[in-house]
């Protein structure tokens, strides 16, 4: 199994930064996405191949929004294949209880993503083997 | 023999002399002191029940005087006796009218050919108890009848069969703005808006109609002037006059529920405000504070990166700006403090 990286946020200064601390911190080739519906087509295409896909998923977003995503992969059942990072700007406690509606989510972020948050993704135990 | 030490004061009117001779006697038997006052004619005695100086306790009163008699007398003397009880002297022939003047008002009647200083004596003191008690059962009553129409808060009696108002009282005149007469006339439909009607038939039918009648709830009146009110309406099934009607206490709360939807308003505009403080107030926010992160890196930034970099920090920085000039905005307009609500201080500061 491979680890693919996916970027999903509308936001081109959110992605510029994502991709920059993630590659700083030796992760994997970033794909970036401005909307879930992107996200969700690209998956959807690969989903067969064999690669566990981490998503960092931001929550306000044209077209299809961060909660539409995740309810969009929960209802295909495909969860042994992915894995999602919120990323959002939001510090609303009530966007964090709903994050918690969702398995797949195992972390709920901040903007920005830190270093030391980073460390704590890699530790994650379905991830650790890939670093 | 013990005498009655009472201080009674007694007009006697009698217009012969015989009588009132054998009469003071009587009483004086019984009575120690008495203050025992005669007028010989009705014009006499009116002369003497008018003069405010004298209260009488009781009037002892012949049924035919040389001015008047029968009927009309008892009339005017009742007119002018301030409820000073009435006791009626009388002979055999006129006992069947004596009997009937009880109708009239008087208190009692004598038969002056049966007449013994005992059984007057006795009748003086019942009388003038009895009096006492009615006076005592007139006061409350008018208490009772004054606690509904001084009542500060709007207040009507229905006939719960015809729903006409039976009786209104002064604040709901002043309140609604109909007469007394008017509402009189009217049924307690007519003082609601035309919608209103069939919500409250469908109440009307509903209604218990035991004396478990309590109801309270909010509806919609309207006033004569076509004003709509909320009154909060509290009612009760009383017994009036051997029929059962409903009493009702309007309570307008226009005022208060106004104010209610006011304060739910700015708590909406409230609300809003909170979620863009922690949605879109954040963005930009996290957005500079990761750029400055990767400056903060020092000489391995790219300089076209750099570029990126300070363009979108004052992108962000601007977008901050013109959020937070929203804000402002938007708390500028809850006008809730801009208007008066006179409710004395309901926040116990």
């Amino acid at each position: 199994m491979t680890l693919e990286i996916l970027l999903v946020d509308d936001d081109p200064v959110g992605q510029y930064l994502h991709n920059n601390i993630l590659t700083k911190c030796d992760f994997p080739k970033q794909l970036l996405f401005e909307n879930g519906a992107l996200a969700l087509d690209y998956i959807l295409e690969k989903k067969d191949e064999d690669i566990l896909f981490l998503i960092f998923l931001d929550i306000n977003m044209p077209v299809m929004n961060g909660w539409e995503l995740l309810d969009a992969l929960h209802k295909m059942s495909i969860t042994a294949i992915y894995k999602v990072v919120i990323l959002t700007s939001s510090i609303d406690s009530s966007d964090r209880g709903k994050a918690d509606d969702y398995p797949q989510v195992f972390k709920f972020v901040e903007k920005p993503l830190s270093v030391t948050c980073i460390d704590a993704i890699k530790e994650n135990t379905d991830l650790a083997s890939y670093f | 023999m013990i005498k009655d030490k009472s201080n009674y004061s007694i007009l006697i009117i009698e217009d012969n002399p015989g009588d009132l001779f054998i009469f003071q006697e009587y009483l004086r038997d019984q009575i120690l002191n008495p203050t025992i006052v005669s007028a010989h004619s009705f014009e006499e005695a009116s002369k003497i029940l008018k003069d405010d100086t004298q209260k009488f306790d009781i009037v002892f009163l012949d049924l035919s005087l040389p001015d008047k008699k029968g009927a009309t007398l008892i009339h005017e003397i009742l007119k002018i006796g301030k409820k000073v009880p009435i006791v009626v002297l009388t002979g055999y022939s006129d006992i069947q009218f004596s009997i009937e003047s009880l109708h009239l008002g008087v208190s009692d009647y004598l038969i002056k050919d049966e007449l013994t200083a005992l059984a007057l004596y006795k009748s003086l003191r019942y009388n003038i108890e009895r009096g006492k008690y009615l006076v005592q059962l007139e006061q409350s009553e008018k208490r009772y009848i004054d606690l509904f129409h001084l009542s500060p808060q709007p207040m009507w009696i229905y006939d719960i069969d015809t729903l006409k108002f039976l009786d209104v009282n002064d604040a709901a005149t002043k309140h609604y703005g109909y007469s007394y007469e008017e509402f009189l006339d009217m049924t307690i439909l007519e003082i609601r808006p035309k919608e209103e009607i069939p919500t409250l038939n469908k109440v009307l039918q509903s209604m218990p109609l035991n004396h478990s009648g309590k109801i309270k709830g909010f509806y919609k009146h309207q006033k004569k002037d076509g004003t709509v009110i909320e009154v909060e309406i509290t009612s009760n099934l009383v017994s009036r006059v051997g029929k059962t009607v409903r009493i009702i206490l309007a309570n307008d709360v226009t005022d208060r529920v106004q104010y209610i939807k006011a304060i739910i308003d700015q708590n909406e505009k409230l609300k809003e405000i909170a979620w863009v403080q922690s949605h879109v107030v954040r963005a930009p926010l996290a957005r500079l504070m990761g750029l400055v992160k990767i400056l903060d890196g020092g000489n391995d930034v790219p300089e076209k990166d750099k570029n990126f970099i300070y363009k979108e920090l004052l992108n962000s920085a601007d977008e901050l700006d013109d959020i937070i000039r929203d804000i402002s905005d938007k708390a500028s307009k809850i006008e809730i403090n801009n208007t008066d609500y006179d409710f004395g201080d309901i926040t116990g500061r």
